[in-house]
């Protein structure tokens, strides 16, 4: 029963892809108020770039949305429902990333995310649920980030991956 | 679902069951179908027995009436002998035709029964009936023609009274045959009706002890059918929990974001120095770690220690997984304790980032736990948290001057619990140490 266990915390273990801003500053995540400041000096890690949000959940898709145009990024949406978001995709010519919640108000985000694919727009999913089995399943390869991630951690991801 | 083993039992005894009732129903089955037979044949050949005395019984009759006829016969020709009236002839002619009558009888009975010595006893009989015949016959036309003394003659002659006596002897002798065949004819009858009835008890035996098998046989199918029905009742209740439980968990983890995102957009405003949107935004989070890995269990359940831990510390890992270690014996705990620990860790964290081990690159965390036994025959939990190669503290000895709502909530948390919380700021950097009580079972 006293057997010993070591359990790893090492990065690459859990919330989908390296972070690279992590082992950079070293001192854990940013809760810092420098991406919630208003007037403050802007960052610009997502200057021009254009960031589509799927997201039925409305608070947070506005904080995703002030956090992001905090950096820089021209906001696309945010699409609150599978309807809207199949609109603003339609309309929207140049999409330069995507942050896609999977469960959308019970239905699936999955044609929004084959739509991008076919156009080559990268994109993270972002999601209550632990089946990230289903999603690597059907979009092997594509970064799965689960909720509650920070604005931050995902603004990092999303500069990664912007066209 | 394991069975326990009282199922267990309950289902090898079926099997045993079913398995011993196929030989038994056979059996029975077979055992019936010979007594059935065996009852046939008795009662057949106890007719035949019985039916065999019945026709004995009637050549003894014939028999008799044979002897009759005969001295009615003789009484007719005697009479017209002393009296010459022909009116005793009447009952001689009469004798006649019923003796003709009684010896066609006799010869279908005789040889009924066995067609040789039936015809030899028969022919026998005819024979010595005849030549009695005949002497009556010669006396009586002696009368008739008027020679009355040369009749007398022939009567004292003694030739009647022998041919009567020698019918008489063949008769009587046959009539025994008869009456002992016709004995024992019943008899094997008797014994074949003695043999029977036992017989008959066994087959109702047989016949009560194939319904109970039937009984039997039904009852277990229906308990069968009736657990199967009750096991996929049960499957059926544990996939839909395992769907609320997977549903709970998603919602759990959405009221978390949505809290998170109340905060951040609620502190948009303040002035830029404030840094307790951070502080609530960062404890918040480590509370959704905490419980992350607790995924969909109800209130009743367990969950490890050690992942939990890991979990927590996952935002302070470095390539190599040497910055944080964490490792200890594999306990579990109820979920109610998850948050209080998360909140313990969270501080220590917070406080080693801020100005702690984990504020350097080459500061360490130690963390492990132990399981001993402590007081009352309950199990202790005891962890250590203990920071390395951090910055050199301004104060070398003693506890920091600022002890905020962090430190108060941490020793509370500990409180809830059931335990205890001290820390120690050694030289070489903090270390703490969490004592708590694991539950019973």
């Amino acid at each position: 029963m006293n057997t010993t266990f070591h359990y790893p915390v090492k990065l690459g273990n859990r919330d989908g892809g390296p972070a690279g801003w992590l082992a950079s500053s070293g001192k854990g995540p940013a809760y810092g108020s420098h991406s919630v400041q208003a007037g403050g000096t802007p960052h610009e890690r997502l200057l021009g770039k254009r960031v589509l949000i799927v997201e039925d959940e409305a608070l947070l898709a506005l904080e995703l949305q002030l956090a992001f145009e905090d950096e820089g990024a021209e906001v696309l949406g945010p699409a609150l429902s599978l309807m809207k978001a199949l609109e603003t995709v339609t309309h929207e010519r140049e999409i330069d990333v995507a942050v896609l919640d999977v469960d959308l108000a019970g239905e699936d985000v999955y044609p929004i995310a084959e739509l991008l694919l076919q156009r080559g727009v990268p994109f993270i999913f972002h999601t209550a649920h632990g089946s990230r089995n289903v999603l690597s399943g059907l979009f092997p390869g594509a970064l799965t980030c689960t909720k509650p991630t920070l604005p931050d951690t995902l603004i990092g991801h999303l500069m990664r991956l912007a066209r | 679902m394991k069975p326990s083993s009282g199922q267990e039992g309950a289902a090898s005894w079926r099997v045993r069951v079913r398995r011993s009732m196929m030989p038994v129903f056979a059996g029975l089955t077979a055992a019936l179908l010979a007594l059935t037979l065996l009852i046939a044949q008795t009662i057949v050949a106890q007719q035949d027995a019985r039916q065999r005395a019945k026709i004995e019984g009637d050549m003894l009759l014939t028999l008799h009436g044979i002897t009759a006829t005969m001295l009615d016969a003789e009484t007719g020709q005697r009479g017209y002998l002393l009296t010459r009236h022909p009116s005793y002839l009447a009952p001689y002619q009469d004798a006649r035709e019923r003796l003709s009558r009684a010896l066609g009888r006799y010869r279908i009975l005789a040889e009924r029964i066995d067609a040789e010595a039936g015809a030899r006893d028969f022919a026998q009989v005819e024979r010595l009936t005849s030549a009695k015949f005949a002497e009556l016959d010669q006396s009586i036309a002696l009368v008739r023609s008027g020679s009355y003394e040369a009749a007398l003659a022939l009567v004292n002659s003694d030739l009647g009274k022998q041919r009567m006596d020698a019918l008489r002897a063949e008769i009587a002798r046959q009539m025994d045959v008869r009456a002992r065949m016709r004995n024992s004819g019943f008899e094997r009858a008797n014994q074949m009706e003695s043999r029977l009835l036992p017989l008959i008890g066994i087959l109702g035996v047989a016949i009560i002890a194939l319904v109970i098998a039937g009984f039997r046989t039904e009852r277990s199918r229906a308990r069968a059918t009736a657990e199967a029905d009750q096991a996929a009742v049960l499957r059926e209740a544990n996939d839909r929990n395992q769907l609320l439980a997977r549903e709970l968990n998603h919602r759990v983890k959405n009221l978390f974001s949505v809290v998170l995102s109340i905060v951040t957009l609620s502190g948009r405003k303040q002035a830029p120095t404030s840094e307790i949107v951070g502080d609530i935004r960062a404890r918040i989070h480590a509370l959704s770690r905490a419980h992350s890995t607790s995924q969909g269990s109800g209130e009743q359940a367990m969950v490890e220690l050690g992942p939990i831990i890991a979990q927590m510390m996952q935002p302070y890992a470095d390539d190599e997984g040497k910055r944080v270690r964490v490792s200890g014996a594999a306990v579990s705990l109820p979920v109610r304790m998850v948050t209080p620990i998360g909140l313990i860790l969270h501080e220590l964290a917070t406080n080693a980032a801020k100005y702690g081990a984990l504020s350097a690159d080459e500061g360490r965390v130690d963390i492990r736990w132990t399981v001993d036994a402590g007081q009352d025959n309950a199990q202790e939990l005891q962890l250590t948290w203990i920071e390395s190669d951090g910055p050199k503290l301004a104060f070398d000895s003693g506890a920091p001057t600022h002890a905020g709502f962090g430190s108060q909530m941490t020793v509370l948390a500990a409180r809830q619990l059931g335990g205890t919380f001290e820390r120690d700021w050694p030289a070489g950097g903090a270390a703490c140490r969490l004592r708590f009580p694991l539950p019973h079972g």
